[in-house]
């Protein structure tokens, strides 16, 4: 990152997602609102980002537009190099589909549906056969240690349980980006952690993730903390990172020189 | 994704039973009245046919009115108090032309018949003559027919009117009072079973007299109401309905009051009937079905505000605005096929039922049943789509914040 800030050489990795001066003004008229303020961020594959700020400060609204559930109203995002300003509607359904998982606070399971028809719903918009999507489910339920509780219904489980489901959902359709919104928000301590190393694990398996919360316990899971206020990007542990190491290097080299300058004095 | 459809569909209308069973049965109702409807009008229709085929297709029928006067805005709920243009004359004139073999008047008479002080209803008084029988192919079960040789108050009754009457067909001698004076029944006429025929009135409970007799009844003047012509062979038909028509034509001094009918044209008359009946209750059947599709559309309405969620949720997995439109617009479609299927059930259960009260049979044709199936399907997409576009139109954003 600090390299090719500094020396525009090509990037190493990726970078997955890629806003500028994202803006999102809610409202009409002369009662807007400005959930989100000139935005800038670069998120690469890879990366676990945990973002992290007061109510009301855009976080989820930043989160949504990643989604491509919502639309800024000012600002380019590209995603995977792609301007999602120019995706059609279809385009857009099929992106969430196919790259993109969720994971809401509130699970956002269908209550009249079963847990395995709940977690493959995702591959039913991709024209597949039913048994494999449900073979696709039933194998991500296991890892998640829910098969037993494949044909039941979301209101017999508990709240752990079904945050599990909703990231078996998310998961189902091996997606490069996971959006993870509060996802411990309901839960206890103890099914909480079970749900950050659920994360971890996925993390480490290369996905990308990008986490709202408001727990700053969260954040020791996360590769890269961001704290949001008033709709703009408080502070970028990344960046950071770069700067107290090019501060660091300036006050090495500056040591440096002096004690050069002092030998030189010494030796003369 | 049709199968996919279909199982959401399922799943949500068994989600709501009652509601789902309601709003089907809305549907039901329309298409049952629909398909009753034509294929009562069909059965009709073909038994006039059945029976113009069985007398052989030499029949000429002439009737007052011209044949204009057929269709339903001309028609005149006095008619049948009208004077007819029809007199003896032309009777006399259709009866001695050439090749005309018998001919028969018909004066359909308006009053009481009782028996014992009991009048029935639905019963006809018809004036004719002794070849009515002969033309159209009555049997006498009893007695004879009647004779202009025999006296004035005698009169013949059908088998159906004797059955209602005296409790038995055994009706001989019997003394009924017509119009206020008695009469002795000497014939009895066997069932037709064929309430609808060309001569438009049910005969097997219809009392025949003379014309004579009938007109003693009208101030001694004869109102024929109709003429039927039986012709030598059917060959001669076309030119014979000329022949009737110039010389009738004549009677009348030129003036075209009067209507000559031959071969599918007598069944088209009562064709036309059926047509306009049978349009003025498909429109009512019509009427019903919108309101059932509007009861479909309230319920897809309902349903889609209820699972906005659901929708949202669908919407941020990935699902288009195609697959939104599909889901909805299959639920509301097994709705409305399942109320085609079941509303042509139940067509066909009344249709029998009431085949068996009346002498024919609902003929539900599989032009009725493809029919009435695709006008279920219609309403379904009609008042389907705007409930499913609405769905469609969901913001994903909005739809997932509805929560409670």
């Amino acid at each position: 990152m600090a390299k090719h800030e500094s020396k525009k050489a090509p990037p190493v990795t990726l970078p997955v997602i890629e806003l500028k001066g994202l803006t999102k003004h809610y409202g009409h008229d002369d009662v807007t609102t400005t959930a989100l303020n000139g935005v800038d961020l670069t998120i690469e594959k890879g990366e676990f980002v945990a973002i992290m700020g007061p109510s009301g400060c855009g976080k989820t609204t930043l989160l949504n537009i990643l989604g491509l559930l919502d639309t800024s109203s000012e600002g380019d995002y590209a995603l995977d190099g792609r301007q999602v300003a120019d995706l059609g509607h279809k385009t857009q359904s099929r992106i969430r589909s196919e790259q993109i998982g969720f994971i809401f606070q509130n699970f956002n399971l269908i209550s009249r549906m079963n847990i395995i028809d709940n977690v493959a719903l995702p591959l039913t918009y991709r024209r597949r056969w039913r048994h494999k999507n449900l073979a696709a489910a039933s194998k991500i339920l296991k890892t998640l240690e829910l098969q037993e509780r494949e044909y039941y219904l979301p209101h017999q489980l508990s709240g752990g349980q079904l945050q599990r489901v909703a990231i078996a959902r998310a998961l189902v359709n091996e997606p490069s980006i996971i959006l993870a919104d509060e996802p411990t928000g309901n839960l206890d301590s103890k099914s909480s952690d079970l749900i950050m190393n659920e994360l971890r694990d996925i993390h480490l398996r290369g996905n990308t993730i990008v986490m709202v919360t408001h727990n700053p316990d969260l954040t020791v899971y996360a590769t890269r903390i961001i704290h949001m206020k008033d709709g703009r990007i408080a502070t970028d542990s990344n960046k950071l990172k770069a700067k107290r190491r090019t501060g660091k290097k300036k006050a090495l080299s500056a040591n440096l020189s002096k004690a050069v300058t002092k030998a030189k004095e010494a030796l003369t | 994704m049709i199968p996919t459809y279909l199982r959401i569909a399922r799943q949500s209308l068994e989600a709501n039973r009652v509601r789902t069973a309601l709003t089907v049965l809305g549907i039901l109702i329309g298409v049952a009245a629909i398909a009753l409807v034509l294929s009562l009008g069909e059965g009709a229709r073909n038994t006039v046919r059945s029976q113009v085929g069985k007398l052989d297709g030499n029949i000429i029928v002439v009737k007052p009115g011209q044949n204009g006067s057929r269709n339903l805005s001309a028609y005149n709920p006095y008619n049948t108090a009208i004077t007819s243009t029809l007199t003896e004359q032309d009777y006399r004139t259709a009866a001695t032309s050439p090749n005309v073999s018998v001919a028969a008047p018909l004066m359909f008479i308006s009053g009481s018949v009782k028996y014992e002080n009991v009048a029935r209803s639905g019963t006809s008084i018809i004036a004719t003559n002794e070849h009515l029988d002969d033309i159209l192919q009555l049997t006498i079960k009893s007695g004879e027919f009647i004779d202009s040789s025999i006296t004035r108050d005698t009169v013949v009754v059908g088998q159906q009117l004797a059955l209602d009457l005296f409790g038995t067909d055994q009706a001989m001698g019997q003394s009924i009072i017509v119009k206020g004076r008695p009469h002795t029944v000497v014939g009895v006429v066997k069932n037709l079973r064929q309430s609808i025929n060309i001569t438009g009135v049910d005969l097997d409970r219809a009392v025949y007299t003379s014309l004579d007799n009938g007109k003693s009844f009208n101030q001694g003047i004869a109102q024929i109401q109709q003429l039927i012509v039986k012709d030598k062979s059917t060959e001669h038909i076309p030119a014979l309905a000329d022949t009737l028509h110039a010389s009738i034509l004549t009677n009348h001094k030129g003036e075209e009051d009067f209507t000559v009918l031959a071969g599918n044209d007598i069944v088209a008359s009562t064709d036309e009937l059926f047509k306009n009946v049978a349009l003025i209750t498909t429109i009512v059947a019509a009427i019903s079905i919108i309101v059932g599709g509007i009861g479909i559309m309230n319920i897809m309405l309902a349903s889609v505000s209820e699972r906005t969620r659901e929708i949202g949720i669908r919407k941020a997995v990935g699902a288009t605005d195609g697959h939104i439109i599909g889901q909805f617009l299959i639920e509301a479609l097994a709705m409305s096929f399942a109320g085609g299927v079941i509303g042509l059930i139940v067509a066909y259960g009344v249709g029998y039922l009431i085949s068996m009260q009346l002498f024919f049979a609902p003929a539900l044709t599989w032009q009725i049943v493809v029919g009435s199936l695709a006008i279920a399907l219609i309403t379904g997409v009609a008042f389907g789509l705007y409930p499913a576009i609405k769905a469609a139109r969901k913001d994903p954003i909005d739809a997932l914040r509805q929560y409670d």
